[in-house]
């Protein structure tokens, strides 16, 4: 898959690694020794298949040799290193890997750098897809993952180039761009993935597992092999995100009906996986009217969230991760706001909530023109970046950007125009939680309506408010039903959640004790036994 | 990689089916569809576009009668920036408004049009089907109501009103409608949802608070 107008033009631009590469320097020449020694024990570990090795290298080694040597430079190109690993193809494609993310991570990419790394993920994929036996790398879990979200990233990165570019394209990327019209093709992109996912039979052994089936009667010749289950997995979530990026929040949640969620899944061993998976299978619940479904999905993850240790991990990744729950929160609000639940929400989740304070304004200010640019509001900071199918040309681009028309993407219309027919349900429900009974006539002077589109607002309210998933039960905290003219109404009052308040005080009492410097290793027990009775609710699960 | 013309135009085919009941109603295949026009788009203007609108449309109208599920909310999601221009498809977007805010009366009127008409026509059963969506939506929300109200929101009046409501088995006593009960239209008040914590969860706690002491 390498492409003839990138490697002819490579030269052109980046200077570092093309004189280096003409001129045929030998390989090694002006590399700190420690990066040469780095990579000969990468290549090590990955020779012996070193899964914790390779796991070290990974997260630690080459990150620290990046801040040391090469925080305004780029990591050596594959070329210089080549003779170093024995020219194998597998290891220098991996390696491009952490190349161009370290770019990514670094700098602003170029163009080349951008169709470099796209050609690099296309070989990765087809490398491990079209190998005639299974590869048995063990490649770590998080690595994979790692390609996975950043392969998503960079093309998002690509996408927003294309379509609304920052400044002037210059004359020789605007050619390069009509030279290599399928550079991140989202067709291509999608056909990684689902490649991935039926060469590893992950569905199938999903189905098994779920099913308390044998695996590995199913998982085939590259299923039953590390490396692709795993990847293949990860594919799945892969195609959730292109999926729900593309408006198809049905099929972005078909991809992933065979994921258990559960406290033993796979997706819970990387932090960043579950953040993600969690945050897009709430947003297309989000879409699909599947609100209550979706709040808790939602406090299910912010609930894991707040109580996580993130402090090991990369600031890059836990500012992420925070930005995410951010716009999850704000997910949460849309969620409660049209389908207020029936239990009480996590108190932190709760506090995070109160600053989003449509529900408890005064019925008079719910008006729809308000709600309106309220639920606009949180929709732009809460969604992800959608993309189009076709790209715009480079020359559409640039006149778009010299006209400085901002374009609303159709998701956005499209839940925008789902919000307004349903900006009545939050005002009607202010109204009937006033009261036991009131008659149609009543509720129609409030509202300012007459009868008719009264009985149309109650008729809708019941409609809205019913699950979308074949359920007919109401999910929301106001219910109501109609005898003749009168509107009987019960309202569903959580209680407090004493199991919360209890593991409240007992972290609290514990870190008094602490503070006055009480023997720890007693203390430690008592944590573990506030976890044990709760499971993973307990906010002392993470201190070791 | 491309989408191929004969890709789309079987789909077209086996979607042209589910309209006239030939086949079952299957949403991942209209949304296929959906997909590949956006992934292909035609000329705004030439026949070709024409003949999407209609069936763009028609998968509005069709994946209607699935509601309240959000099928057409889903599909909805794919509508390309020409396709929403596209007049029948327009209208079609209307009609689901009107269903989906349940503005009866609006949506009975427009149905009426002759243009809108046309449009629901090769639907097959298509009104048989979102009548048992409102009356599914109307007996979960009354208990009673009158039988003129009943008839202008299902649009019937006469024998094909009796009809209608004796396939369902509902009763009648003079103008009033009586509706069987459900839990959803009886609903009472004070059910309060709490949590449960049980003695075992509690045990580990309780020895610790005891031999610490």
């Amino acid at each position: 898959m390498s492409n003839p107008h990138y490697d002819n033009d490579y030269d052109s631009d980046v200077a570092v690694h093309s004189d280096s590469e003409q001129s045929k320097v030998p390989t090694s020449v002006g590399i700190d020794p420690s990066v040469l020694s780095f990579i000969t024990h990468f290549y090590n570990a990955y020779r012996s298949n070193n899964n914790p090795e390779l796991q070290r290298c990974y997260t630690m080694k080459f990150s620290a040799l990046s801040k040391r040597h090469f925080a305004k430079s780029t990591w050596p190109a594959a070329e210089e290193i080549a003779s170093l690993v024995n020219n194998d193809e597998f290891f220098l494609i991996l390696y491009k890997e952490l190349y161009f993310r370290h770019i990514y991570a670094n700098s602003q990419p170029t163009l080349e750098q951008s169709i470099g790394s796209y050609d690099n993920y296309v070989n990765l994929f087809n490398f491990i897809t079209q190998a005639e036996t299974p590869i048995t790398t063990d490649i770590p879990i998080q690595w994979l993952w790692d390609m996975v979200d950043e392969l998503i990233y960079q093309f998002g990165k690509y996408v927003a180039y294309r379509r609304s570019p920052t400044k002037p394209i210059p004359a020789a990327d605007v050619e390069r761009i009509h030279a290599n019209p399928h550079v991140w093709d989202v067709k291509i992109i999608i056909s990684l993935f689902q490649y991935l996912v039926q060469q590893s039979n992950i569905n199938e052994i999903l189905i098994a597992a779920s099913n308390d089936q044998d695996e590995s009667e199913v998982a085939g010749e590259f299923g039953s092999i590390l490396l692709y289950r795993n990847l293949g997995y990860f594919s799945l979530i892969g195609l959730l995100r292109i999926n729900c990026l593309l408006g198809d929040f049905h099929y972005a949640l078909e991809m992933v009906k065979n994921i258990q969620f559960s406290k033993t899944a796979f997706y819970n061993r990387i932090i960043p996986c579950r953040v993600s998976l969690f945050y897009h299978v709430g947003f297309c619940q989000v879409m699909l009217r599947r609100y209550s479904e979706a709040a808790s999905t939602f406090t299910d993850i912010l609930f894991f969230i707040t109580k996580a240790d993130l402090q090991h991990m990369p600031h890059y990744l836990q500012d992420a991760i925070h930005k995410n729950s951010a716009q999850m929160v704000t997910l949460l609000a849309i969620c409660v706001t049209l389908c207020p639940p029936r239990y009480a929400l996590d108190e932190a989740i709760a506090k995070d909530l109160s600053s989003f304070s449509p529900p408890s304004l005064p019925p008079s200010l719910l008006g729809p023109p308000f709600l309106s640019k309220v639920f606009e509001e949180w929709f732009k900071n809460a969604s992800p970046r959608f993309i189009t199918y076709i790209l715009p040309t480079p020359e559409q681009a640039m006149a778009a950007m010299a006209s400085k028309q901002v374009e609303v993407s159709i998701p956005q219309r499209m839940f925008m125009r789902d919000i307004r027919q349903q900006l009545l349900v939050p005002k009607v429900r202010s109204y009937l939680r006033l009261y036991t009974s009131l008659t149609i006539s009543k509720l129609a002077s409030f509202l300012e309506a007459d009868e008719s589109e009264v009985r149309s607002y109650l008729l809708n309210y019941k409609h809205k408010t019913r699950s979308t998933q074949g359920s007919t039960v109401s999910y929301s905290d106001v219910d109501f039903h109609v005898i003749d003219d009168i509107v009987h109404i019960s309202e569903v009052k959580p209680a407090a959640n004493h199991s919360q308040y209890f593991l409240r005080q007992i972290s609290s009492l514990d870190e008094q004790l602490l503070s006055v410097n009480i023997n720890t290793t007693t203390l430690r027990a008592g944590a573990g036994a506030a976890n044990g009775s709760q499971g993973s609710s307990s906010s002392h699960g993470n201190r070791h | 990689m491309s989408v191929l013309p004969e890709q789309i135009s079987q789909l077209e085919t086996s979607v042209a089916a589910q309209f006239s009941g030939a086949q079952e109603y299957n949403l991942s295949e209209m949304m296929n569809l959906l997909k590949f026009y956006n992934f292909d788009p035609v000329e705004v203007g030439t026949e070709a576009a024409k003949a999407r609108g209609l069936i763009v449309a028609r998968i509005i109208i069709k994946s209607l009668t699935v509601s309240p599920r959000a099928d057409a909310a889903a599909a909805c999601y794919l509508l390309s920036a020409t396709l929403l221009e596209d007049e029948n498809v327009q209208a079609a977007l209307t009609l689901q408004e009107q269903f989906e805010c349940i503005r009866l009366d609006a949506f009975w009127a427009s149905v009426a049009k002759p243009a809108v008409a046309a449009l629901i026509e090769p639907v097959v059963g298509f009104f048989d089907n979102i009548r048992d969506v409102i009356a599914g939506v109307v007996s979960i929300t009354y208990q009673r109501l009158s039988l003129s109200l009943f008839g202008t929101l299902v649009n019937l009046s006469g024998a094909e009103l009796t009809q209608f409501i004796s396939s369902k088995g509902w009763t009648v006593e003079g103008d009033v409608l009586s509706l069987p009960l459900v839990p959803e239209n009886t609903s009472s008040d004070g059910s309060v949802v709490s949590d449960n914590i049980q003695l075992p969860q509690l045990t580990k706690l309780i020895t610790y608070a005891s031999t610490s002491n």
